[in-house]
């Protein structure tokens, strides 16, 4: 486990000495994240690694997962589509269940803090059974820019409640009743997905998989998922191929809340139609070393996605100065810079032509890849966060005020 | 190179800056809606959108110098407009209502002009924002010019934003306060006159710092030192 003082070769000292400064000022404070897994998905990811370094910096801080039954994670799972703009059929039913799993994580979890971050909408409710002195915040992960009214109504009246709201993007923010802020997400870049790795360790985890030709390497890291676009990204490969040469790698996480996963994956199977490069791998939450290596070893790295809460996929693949061509949506427009730290497109010809572009263009590649790395150390790593969750918590020590000199 | 650790009267107190973002939930998908909100919006909405650019560490070489340029260029892919919102310079104005109206000149004199308005795509419409600034001492102080050559490398690069730009507006006069210091405590008057003639609305403050730096190092420990001591 990497501790704070690792991060400053990388981030310079005074980054670190600011968390430090910042930490101090707080004083003591108890803050608890809830969240509805412990792995797989951005958001466990960021927790893993924000959690330790904030009880460094002497925030006293806990992560409390929920627990639900196979009805209550298919209830979450339709309110993400939901959410995300999808028509889904929700009956009273399923919504009653969904209150009472949280009623029931209510009674079992020690929720007395002073601050208690409540992430996505699978915790949202646990809200409604009280909340004691702390102050809640509703940390929104996913894009709900254009939710489905009924669905959105229906966790709004939780989300009323909260104390403040954290978003990843101003677009995605809702006319609610209290203060809001965007926060950025973040990678870890000394996490087993980001850390450096050896040439060795590459080739190895290439060998396991079973990826052998020297053919260039075309990768999309994310799960298996219709807001990805797996098959946009085949689609994409194919009319590549026409007059390039290549390979893709579709490689998916799953989640331990995602049971649509193994359906959308099926359907990528079918398509695959035999093609001997074209590599699916369905890879477990705990795979992250492997990913890391797929990462590394790619050419050009896609995230093609039609809705996107953030795509911290695209961060990692920056960070390992890789180009990136993203789908225009979400928070991809806010880490590629079009046309400096990677592509942004609208379209499976967008993404097919620009993947050819790279391929035959390594010294745009190259640029747009150590442009895009410094990006990332500068706007998206794990010591921003950590900041602006401290800043956060002094702010709500003030909330009449909009600039506060301490 | 005794300039270098003449003390100050007063020591240098090195403050940092973050802003937090904050939606307003105000959002224009095309030119007039923009507009039309850029004459109504909060002052902090104006500030958060021109001055507070470059402490969000966007600021690059490519890049156009504030959000509203930003967004014209690439939003509305309005390149004409994003230019000539790029040389507007908020710092300029000492008043945010006089940098307001220089806004809504510009573009509605573009819009006369032009023969259609400017749209986004969905999903590329200006997002209105403000910020909650925090402003925090370092506790690192610097008594001397070669103390303050070390401050600067050790302070976050919030530092260089407040002391530098923001400063402009708290001490309501086009002045920052590194060049305030050292002239009202040392006789460096060519450094001063340096630093000051920065053209600070083109770097980044990575770039800034870098500059200051130079500077104090041309100038206190060179060739200049002659002239000074």
């Amino acid at each position: 486990m990497a501790e704070i003082k690792d991060y400053q070769t990388i981030v310079g000292k005074e980054n670190i000495d600011q968390l430090f400064r910042l930490a101090r000022r707080l004083g003591k404070r108890k803050v608890i994240h809830v969240s509805s897994t412990r792995t797989g998905g951005g958001v466990a990811e960021m927790l893993n690694s924000l959690v330790p370094l904030m009880n460094e910096l002497g925030i006293e801080t806990k992560w409390e997962v929920i627990t639900g039954d196979t009805g209550f994670f298919e209830v979450t799972k339709a309110f993400h589509n939901a959410l995300q703009g999808n028509r889904v059929n929700i009956s009273e039913r399923m919504l009653e269940n969904y209150l009472e799993n949280n009623e029931k994580n209510a009674s079992i979890l020690d929720l007395e803090a002073d601050i208690v971050i409540v992430h996505d909408p699978q915790p949202a409710s646990l809200i409604r059974s009280g909340k004691g002195r702390a102050k809640w915040i509703w940390r929104c992960h996913i894009d709900v820019s254009r939710p489905e009214r009924r669905v959105w109504k229906f966790l709004k009246g939780f989300v009323s409640k909260y104390d403040a709201s954290i978003f990843s993007m101003s677009k995605f923010a809702h006319n609610l009743p209290h203060p809001q802020y965007i926060i950025f997400p973040s990678i870890d870049p000394l996490s087993q997905k980001n850390r450096e790795l050896s040439q060795k360790e590459t080739d190895e985890i290439k060998r396991d998989f079973g990826i052998n030709n020297l053919k260039p390497t075309i990768l999309q890291i994310s799960r298996f998922d219709r807001f990805k676009d797996p098959l946009g990204v085949m689609e994409a490969y194919r009319l590549v191929k026409r007059n390039t040469d290549c390979k893709l790698i579709l490689a998916g996480g799953g989640a331990a809340d995602d049971p649509e996963g193994f359906e959308v994956l099926t359907q990528v199977k079918e398509q695959k139609k035999g093609d001997p490069d074209i590599h699916l791998l369905f890879l477990p939450p705990t795979a992250n070393r492997e990913i890391n290596a797929l990462q590394r070893d790619a050419d050009i790295v896609l995230q093609k996605s039609l809705k996107e809460g953030f795509g911290l996929t695209v961060t990692e693949a920056m960070w390992k100065k890789k180009p990136v061509i993203g789908g225009a949506v979400g928070g991809i427009v806010e880490q590629i810079f079009n046309y400096q730290t990677g592509f942004l497109v609208h379209s499976v010809e967008g993404a097919a032509y620009r993947i050819r572009y790279l391929l035959h263009h390594s010294n745009m590649a190259r640029k747009m890849a150590e442009n895009a790395k410094e990006y990332v150390r500068r706007r998206f790593l794990v010591t921003r966060h950590l900041r602006d969750y401290l800043s956060l918590f002094i702010a709500l020590d003030h909330p009449q005020d909009d600039y506060i000199s301490i | 190179m005794q300039i270098l650790n003449k003390k100050a009267k007063t020591p240098f107190r090195f403050f940092e800056c973050i802003a937090l973002f904050m939606p307003t939930g105000k959002k224009a998908a095309n030119l007039r809606e923009f507009v039309e909100l850029v004459k109504v919006v909060s002052p902090q909405v104006i500030f958060h959108h021109l001055h507070q650019f470059f402490l969000k560490g966007v600021y690059q070489p490519w890049d156009y110098p504030n959000d509203f340029a930003h967004w014209a260029a690439f939003g509305l892919e309005d390149l004409v407009l994003a230019e000539k919102l790029s040389n507007l310079d908020p710092y300029n104005f000492s008043d945010i209502e006089k940098l307001r109206e220089a806004v809504v000149d510009i573009i509605e004199e573009h819009m006369w002009e032009s023969p259609i308005i400017p749209w986004s795509r969905p999903g590329q419409e200006f997002f209105f924002n403000e910020s909650y600034t925090i402003v925090v001492p370092t506790g690192i102080e610097a008594e001397t010019l070669s103390e303050f050559k070390e401050g600067l490398n050790q302070v976050n690069i919030g530092s260089v934003y407040y002391h530098f730009f923001e400063s402009r507006l708290r001490l309501q006069k086009d002045v920052d306060d590194f060049s305030f210091w050292i002239e009202d405590n040392f006789k460096c008057p060519q450094l001063v006159k340096d630093i000051r003639n920065i053209d600070f609305y083109l770097y980044s403050l990575w770039e800034l710092r870098d500059k200051i730096i130079k500077l104090l190092q041309k100038d206190i420990s060179g060739k200049r030192e002659q002239e000074i001591g």
